[in-house]
């Protein structure tokens, strides 16, 4: 029982960050149709980003935060230099720059950093074990995740809900031809996808970093391809869905951990991929995911 | 209030609209009628900013429309009920009628003007916390004329209100564009019910194959032989 | 002179120029050189395998890496002395494969039979996966093929009983030269430009070009992207094999993500849709890449010195291939080819009968389809 309580708390934690991940990926795909790959890079340069500052003298919560600002930034300049100017060109074109844009920024960290994993230390306050009764503890580094995704979560919901511009940004997601009908400023709007999706994903990626100790160049290039199959299990371009499939896929992923035998744990990530296939020919829209998507 | 001049717009290799001239008075309801296929939406969407015209220009009290985007045509007070309704399905009713808004600053009048929106439709009152994609084609076309006015246009545009809608619908959408009418909007309307679009309308063109064949007032058209023929049934 | 007349005579003529290049390559002393060159062919058969597999067709496959895998670890477990393979150090490996010895023959046979096997059940494999993926379009089928790269590199990486997984599998037969590779290369592009001008090929550019009227005129479009894709997945292995015959050790990183952008922006820079333009496209992107590598390390130009840079030859690459892609996204040929070599009035038509169709369709311009399949 306090095994199961114990995969629960993990399977809540790893889809946690796949949540905050698959945020940024659905929402900017739900409005420029695009695939970031390069998303995995923002949750790589947050860290990135908390180690030159904390190496530079600055707390790091101070460090962690003004990351987040910067991979924003990042974020804001990925879309104006590689994205805008391909606005409207095919969906393999948009796929394609961003493997470009995420090799672009992998190899600049490695450029300036060097390619080897670096250790990465959280406060000391992340660092501890909380034991909640039964056998069952749990470290307070993934409480924080959990928490942290959650507020962040109803943050967001709040923002898309009650003030204009969140809501143009579910509209123009819906329906790009009426968005632009109606008025709403298309460029704002795929702005602040990029300045959500980018500032979520380090987010993820200071607390992911923090979590494992370790932070490596590379280190975004797997999770966001999860983040992407939670995207695809949930409902392609559907937000709750992507918030749904990312915490299925989580817990799909301990289970797979904790139920296959020893020695084919490597296989986990192909289960998942062979997983993401599966869904795109059953059911390509996911689990909340509408087949139409025209406006007709 | 609206000047079109030789405008030309192309799909890819196709020239959809091939030299038209028209323009649209203050206060008045001018109708472009004519065929599946004949440039008519592309007129509206071209004027709306949508697509690029290859030449010609689009005059909006004296303002060059051509080299701008949608975002600024729609604040200079042109507003687009489009074909197909397009709505936002997953937005409520109030959600997407507030969107219509969406460039304005004015907060009392915007309340004002979303009560001014359900007075005209009750339907839309009624169903306002409701997903729009779960509302009726006929409402949806409410919704969409709703959400137009919400801009406080100077000039609205409708593209085929009637399309797809049940005869009863299609009255009672005309009748809410009459009132518009009386009320003093200026309105482009195109349609391809060719009748109620010419019992409504003060003024006619009459679109074939990309180009404007005839105009003049909605009466004298509606009366014309040729125009009975081919788009009256007569 | 007709036209078949004057291609046959150019094609005779490129390859005598080829056989004098190989010639000169031959007499370098330089091993380095002669790397660059064995891998520029290399490259040039998995550009236009690329091309054809995902070019021809526009379904866009991402996984083509993993066919050459499947090539290169078929070729060197088979090619293998017994020695290296027995089952104290590769217990997996069924027997039959652990005791095989085919060291005795000559180089070119045994790599023919190494590379055939690959070749072949990269193929099956590409058959079997391809027909559920073949429905999907778009960037579904480009993830989904991404999908399938990552699943071969698990299998690669966990099956250690039979492929050593992460450690590096060495002591394969040195079996490639300059020859061997070239003469791939120019049966690559043979059969490539055939398929261009076969019915095949004609509809595998018209589907391309705009499904639902490729389809109004009948063409089957699973099966022929399905062999566009086996086709593709077919050469990709071959140049797996020599690959492996090349470096002598195989470890499955190597066939991984980086060098599946490396293939794409080399077809991307010469034109998707182009031969001629993959051929050239992997002659310049592996030759700049290298030289720039060479300026990694660090150089020393006399009067000033450039430190190492590592990653520098990639964010380059990464750079142009932006580039290209806003400014000019059909890269050097387009769709063209040699002038002498376009299939005369055979695209031109299958193109010119779809573009008729789709007009007749008219599609709405605003929205592009979003549907995973068709």
């Amino acid at each position: 029982m306090a095994f199961i309580a114990q995969q629960f708390i993990n399977g809540l934690m790893l889809g946690s960050i796949y949540a905050l991940m698959a945020i940024g990926l659905a929402l900017i795909f739900g409005i420029l149709r695009l695939i970031n790959f390069a998303h995995g890079e923002l949750l790589m340069v947050g860290p990135f980003f908390t180690f030159a500052l904390v190496k530079a003298g600055l707390p790091f919560g101070l460090a962690a935060v003004l990351a987040v600002v910067l991979t924003a930034g990042v974020g804001i300049l990925m879309e104006r230099l590689a994205y805008r100017p391909l606005r409207g060109a095919p969906d393999v074109t948009l796929l394609l720059t961003s493997l470009a844009v995420s090799i672009f920024l992998q190899n600049s960290v490695i450029l300036t950093y060097g390619g080897e994993t670096k250790p990465f230390k959280g406060p000391e306050f992340l660092d501890q074990r909380l034991q909640l009764g039964g056998g069952v503890g749990v470290s307070t580094i993934d409480l924080f995740i959990m928490v942290a995704a959650l507020v962040l979560l109803v943050l967001f919901t709040l923002f898309v809900t009650r003030t204009m511009l969140g809501v143009s940004m579910r509209a123009t997601a819906e329906n790009l031809l009426a968005a632009q009908l109606v008025g709403i400023n298309i460029n704002r709007v795929i702005t602040t996808a990029f300045v959500v999706g980018a500032g979520m994903a380090a987010v993820a990626g200071v607390l992911w970093g923090v979590r494992i100790g370790r932070i490596d160049p590379i280190m975004g290039f797997i999770p966001v391809l999860k983040a992407f199959v939670a995207t695809v299990i949930g409902g392609f371009g559907s937000i709750p869905g992507a918030v749904l499939g990312a915490y299925v896929l989580g817990f799909l992923e301990i289970f797979l951990a904790s139920w296959l035998p020893a020695g084919t744990t490597g296989y986990r990530d192909a289960i998942v991929f062979a997983l993401l296939i599966v869904v795109l020919l059953v059911r390509p829209q996911g689990i909340l995911g509408s087949s139409e998507r025209e406006g007709v | 209030m609206l000047q079109v001049q030789d405008l030309s717009v192309y799909y890819g290799g196709i020239q959809a609209l091939k030299g038209i001239s028209l323009e649209v008075r203050q206060g008045e309801l001018l109708a472009i009628i004519g065929a599946n296929g004949a440039g008519k939406t592309t007129t509206l969407r071209t004027i709306s900013g949508i697509l690029r015209p290859r030449s010609g220009s689009i005059r909006f009290d004296g303002k060059e429309l051509t080299k701008l985007s949608p975002y600024d045509i729609v604040g200079l007070g042109i507003a687009h009920s489009p074909e197909g309704r397009q709505v936002f399905s997953g937005l409520t009713v109030a959600e997407n009628l507030r969107l219509g808004a969406v460039q304005r600053r004015d907060p009392a009048e915007i309340d004002a003007d979303l009560e001014r929106v359900y007075t005209l439709f009750p339907r839309l009152k009624e169903r306002s916390t409701q997903k729009a994609g779960t509302l009726s084609g006929g409402e949806q076309q409410m919704l969409a004329i709703g959400r137009a006015l919400m801009a406080r246009p100077r000039l609205l545009l409708l593209d085929e209100p009637s399309l797809g809608l049940a005869p009863l619908m299609v009255d009672r959408i005309f009748e809410v564009i009459a009132r518009l009418k009386e009320e003093g909007s200026t309105i482009l309307l195109v349609e391809q019910n060719a009748h109620m679009a010419l019992e409504v309308a003060d003024r006619a063109y009459v679109m074939e194959t990309g180009r404007i064949k005839l105009s003049g007032p909605a009466a004298e058209l509606a009366a014309n032989a040729d125009v009975e023929r081919a788009y009256l049934g007569g | 002179m007709s036209q078949g007349r004057a291609q046959f005579v150019t094609g005779l003529a490129l390859v005598a120029l080829l056989v004098l290049l190989l010639f000169g390559t031959s007499l370098l002393e330089n091993d380095y050189y002669v790397r660059i060159i064995e891998l520029i062919g290399i490259n040039m058969i998995l550009a236009v395998g690329l091309n054809v597999s995902s070019g021809f067709t526009g379904v866009f496959s991402l996984g083509q890496i993993g066919f050459m895998a499947i090539g290169a670890y078929t070729s060197a477990l088979l090619t293998l002395p017994p020695g290296l393979k027995n089952p104290a150090l590769l217990p997996d490996l069924p027997p039959v494969i652990a005791t095989l010895d085919l060291s005795h023959l000559p180089a070119p046979v045994a790599l023919l039979i190494g590379g055939m096997a690959g070749g072949l059940l990269a193929a099956l494999v590409a058959a079997l996966v391809g027909i559920p993926l073949m429905r999907l379009s778009g960037h579904y089928v480009a993830v989904a093929t991404m999908g399938f790269l990552v699943i071969v590199n698990a299998v690669l990486v966990n099956l250690e009983g039979v492929t050593k997984g992460a450690r590096p599998l060495g002591g394969i037969p040195r079996y490639t030269n300059v020859w061997l590779v070239y003469a791939v290369v120019a049966i690559a592009v043979y059969v490539a430009w055939r398929l261009l001008r076969s019915p095949y090929g004609r509809a595998m550019l018209a589907q391309r070009e705009n499904l639902v009227a490729a389809q109004g005129m009948g063409v089957d479009i699973l099966r022929t992207r399905l062999l566009a894709f086996v086709i593709g997945a077919f050469f990709s292995a071959l140049a797996g094999a020599l690959w492996a015959h090349l470096l002598t050790a195989l470890s499955p990183t190597a066939f991984y993500f980086t060098y599946t952008f490396q293939i794409i922006i080399m077809v991307i820079v010469g034109g998707m849709g182009s031969v001629t333009g993959a051929v050239i496209g992997a002659f310049l992107l592996t030759l700049i890449p290298e030289l720039l590598r060479g300026v990694e390390g660090g150089l020393d130009l006399g009067f000033v010195q450039l430190p190492p840079l590592f990653g520098l030859s990639q964010i380059i690459l990464a750079v142009a291939f932006v580039l290209v892609m806003i400014f000019r996204r059909q890269g050097l040929m387009g769709d063209r080819e040699l002038p002498l070599f376009v299939p005369r009035g055979s695209v031109a038509l299958a193109r010119g009968r779809a573009a008729a169709v789709s007009d007749a369709v008219a599609s709405d311009v605003s929205n592009p389809t979003r549907s995973p399949t068709g």
